[in-house]
């Protein structure tokens, strides 16, 4: 296999080394499995020859961006080929003018914005881990971020795609057009699709014109319920913030930990961003502080100011890595992570996890981009102790049947990859034989990213071995 | 492999959450590609080795080699894991098990035989005085690579009025702890002993990394004086000279990031450059030029191309002249630069000596 491979992309993009497979083995998940090879194609034509390959040798072959899934999607489950797009990493096209660019797969959010600026345009998904994830995986797992109550999320951004087969063919979907309605809208099917029905080797992006001003605001509450109230109040009134987020007491403490942020650590804060004309967003921003205040908000701070709005921001985009600090013996296992529930039922969900918390005498944080009714979750876990696992593994399931139960979804914005596979097989049970139907049509000999989604394994827990070093018995 | 170092790092290891903020601006991922090449990988591989699940073989070595502790990673890791530390004890660790680079190992011979890292025969560089308020420290770089600028930066302490004497030094050793050795306790005392004999009250040192050994390194507790670096002294001082020429300059790594002097060498710049342009990465952001960490001794191409890339930076701003004020930073510049590329390269000291004797504008 390594022969052909070496032939195909060069003998430097290719390695079976065991730093590779290891490496190549995890992703930001607790899963660790490695793949047999990592290839680094240079373009389309490179991975279709791979593709060709690997079909006709019935190898499996699981796509790959920066590595930032939280779920495993990345991580193979059968060894194989590990297809690390990054270097397919230009953009190839900015057409202001009809509202959209196209950019290959290895393309850095960020860095796609940067370019994007002096057009006065930009790409609205903004997640958390923007200055390192690639477009490709944004698309693979439907990537949404804290803007995406305004602005939606990746999958209203993908107009076309240009895709590799499992055949090693390749087919252009969708179009280059705003709007269409010419049958099957199969780029929508591969976005969120976790690599399992073709190669993305290009995507045409639709973008959103930059808005002029924009100011942030942040709002402390005493209680919890009293935050999720207002998030409610909020949507409720009609108010459209390009964003809306909020934070627990954990990340609260966990990001004074980190960045020395001194905030009060009260139970919640919320965080707001209107953007657009400031006369009309001002307006808005009013109203906002009005509901927070008239919910028991306290120490209101708004600011139009870019340097200090840089610093609001700068403590919820650290909150994934800051939890990690929150208690010395514990780290951040990410579990459960984006379940998403209507905007109505968010103080319930909110309100329930931390019961499910208590019960299980375990921490978890909450923050999430609550406008979108998306709540994280924080597992703070000793990753030695196995019985704290059973009991981690337990709150899990807790909590996606209370996610399920108030009419809420497995995940917002990650992605399912092995971690919340087996839930998103109850919440889609009766869909399951389709996709497994679809997937065939795609990939008739079930090489791409194989046992994920509908066929992944029944307990993430065993699914692999862990990246934690689980040994004791308390 | 039996890991021992790694052990005291194990909270770090395990707080990584692989988020990889960590990839963005990591120079030798930026330059090699593979992932296994960038900071979050050298956490993952570290991890792997101390729990046993893999075993050391070349390119593992390499890759956790290929890492000049620049620190940008800890810059933008936001669950403040100390990446540097568990590379240091990393390669302690693969040192111990016999694991090292002979590059790296010639060094320490080389310090043995002859006091410096490059077992050359030790200069003629002796400028002695009795009762100087400060005992000079200019490490190996400085006299054995670069030593016209090291003259200069001399010449410049001189006509400032400095008081300093030099000593009859030995590698001070910091490098060592870097690419898993053990640094000599030996040199360590003579070191002290000759700062001793000198009656200083301080110590000046011309070299960024010899600065850090001194003031962190548990071999010089109780050194009984005032550590400074030349930087920290020159900020002090008037210069009745301006460049007519724009300026940039380059943050060492062990100067900003390790040792959060990022202001003294601006403050001096200030006082005779009228036209000073930052590069677009500056301060605790500003990309590392390649030398440290090893990577120059080990991985010289790598180490050039880095140097390479943060040249082209600082052309880029449209500077005729970048500062800098490590000789280790000047040394891979220099032998990075292409002679049609204009840019003059200095350290601000023998620049500003070079202006008060004309010899530059």
């Amino acid at each position: 296999m390594l022969e052909e491979l070496r032939a195909m992309v060069g003998e430097k993009n290719v390695s079976d080394d065991l730093a590779d497979r290891y490496i190549y083995g995890s992703d930001a998940s607790i899963h660790q499995s490695s793949p047999s090879v990592v290839v680094r194609p240079g373009s389309v034509e490179e991975v279709q020859e791979i593709l060709r390959f690997a079909n006709r040798e019935k190898i499996p072959v699981v796509p790959r961006g920066a590595g930032t899934g939280e779920s495993g999607s990345a991580v193979p489950l059968d060894g194989g080929i590990v297809l690390d797009l990054k270097r397919m990493d230009k953009i190839l096209e900015i057409r202001p003018q009809d509202m959209f660019c196209r950019v290959e797969p290895g393309v850095i959010n960020d860095e796609l914005n940067r370019e994007l600026k002096p057009y006065g345009f930009f790409f609205p998904p903004t997640p958390a881990s923007g200055k390192v994830c690639t477009i490709g995986g944004m698309i693979a797992n439907n990537a949404s971020g804290m803007r995406a109550l305004k602005y939606g999320a990746t999958r209203d951004a993908v107009l076309g795609l240009k895709v590799v087969l499992a055949s090693g063919d390749l087919v252009r979907m969708g179009t280059s057009t705003i709007i269409q309605a010419s049958g099957y809208q199969l780029e929508r099917l591969m976005v969120g699709s976790e690599g399992t029905l073709g190669v993305m080797v290009e995507a045409t992006l639709r973008l959103k014109p930059l808005p002029e001003e924009r100011a942030v605001g942040r709002a402390l509450f005493y209680k919890l319920s009293q935050a999720g109230d207002a998030v409610s109040k909020i949507i409720t009134k009609g108010i459209v913030p390009s964003a809306l987020e909020l934070m627990d007491e954990v990340a609260i403490k966990s990001v004074n930990k980190a960045l020395k942020a001194g905030l009060p650590e009260v139970e919640a804060l919320i965080l707001f961003e209107c953007d657009g004309i400031k006369a009309s967003f001002n307006h808005e921003i009013q109203k906002i502080k009005k509901i927070c205040e008239d919910c028991g908000a306290f120490d209101i701070v708004i600011s139009d100011n870019p340097e200090e709005m840089e610093k609001l921001w700068e403590v919820r985009s650290s909150i994934f890595p800051a939890t990690s600090m929150y208690k010395e013996d514990r780290i951040r296992a990410t579990l459960a992570e984006d379940i998403t529930v209507p905007v109505s039922r968010l103080p319930e969900l909110v309100e329930g996890i931390h019961r499910i918390a208590r019960e299980n005498g375990i921490i978890i944080g909450t923050y999430g981009h609550a406008g979108e009714g998306l709540i994280h979750t924080a597992f703070l876990v000793n990753p030695r102790v196995s019985d704290e696992w059973d009991r981690t593994r337990k709150a899990v399931d807790e909590v996606f049947a209370l996610a399920h139960q108030l009419g809420g979804t497995t995940s917002g914005e990650h992605g399912i990859g092995i971690s919340k596979a087996p839930y998103f097989k109850k919440e889609r049970k009766e869909l399951l034989e389709l996709m497994r139907g679809i997937k065939k049509v795609f990939d008739p000999h079930n090489i791409l990213n194989p046992h994920k989604l509908m066929d992944a394994p029944e307990d993430f827990f065993t699914a692999t071995k862990l990246r934690y070093p689980v040994k004791e018995r308390r | 492999m039996k890991t021992k170092a790694l052990g005291s790092w194990e909270k770090d290891i395990l707080r990584c959450i692989r988020c990889a903020y960590c990839f963005v601006d990591c120079p030798v991922l930026k330059e090699l590609g593979w992932e296994s090449a960038g900071a979050r990988s050298k956490i993952i591989l570290s991890y792997g080795l101390k729990e046993g699940e893999i075993e050391p073989n070349q390119l593992i070595k390499d890759r956790l080699f290929q890492c000049n502790l620049c620190a940008q990673c800890e810059i933008n890791c936001p669950a403040k894991v100390k990446v540097t530390s568990v590379v240091r004890a990393v390669r302690r660790d693969l040192v111990e098990a016999g694991h090292y680079f002979e590059a790296h190992r010639m060094m320490k011979e080389m310090v043995k035989k002859t006091g410096n890292v490059y077992g050359e025969e030790k200069r003629n560089f002796h400028y002695p005085k009795v009762g100087a308020e400060f005992a000079l420290f200019v490490g190996c770089v400085g006299k054995y690579r670069e030593g016209e600028s090291l003259k200069r930066t001399l010449e410049l302490l001189g006509e400032v009025g400095v008081s300093f004497t030099t000593i009859d030094e030995v590698c001070c050793g910091g490098v060592f702890g870097d690419v898993g050795f053990e640094a000599s306790q030996e040199d360590a005392e003579h070191i002290k002993e000759e700062i001793k004999k000198t009656k200083a009250k301080k110590l000046l040192t011309t070299c960024p990394m010899c600065y850090r050994t001194f003031k962190e390194d548990p071999r010089f507790e109780g050194l009984g004086v005032q550590v400074l670096h030349i930087t920290q002294l020159l900020e002090k001082c008037d210069f009745p000279v301006k460049t007519r020429r724009s300026v940039t300059y380059h943050d060492p790594c062990d100067l900003g990031r390790h040792s959060d002097l990022y202001q003294a060498p601006r403050n001096i710049i200030r006082k005779f450059v009228p036209n000073f342009q930052e590069m677009v990465k500056n301060h605790e952001n500003a990309h590392c030029c390649g030398a440290g960490g090893g990577v120059r001794g080990s991985f010289t191409q790598l180490s050039i191309n880095m140097a390479k890339k943060r040249l082209q930076e600082a052309i880029d701003t449209g500077a005729e002249v970048l500062l800098t004020e490590c000789a280790s930073c000047l040394h891979n510049f220099k032998n990075a630069k292409k002679r049609k590329q204009k840019i003059e390269i200095y350290n601000i000291s023998e620049f500003l000596s070079l202006l008060m004797d004309g010899e530059v504008k």
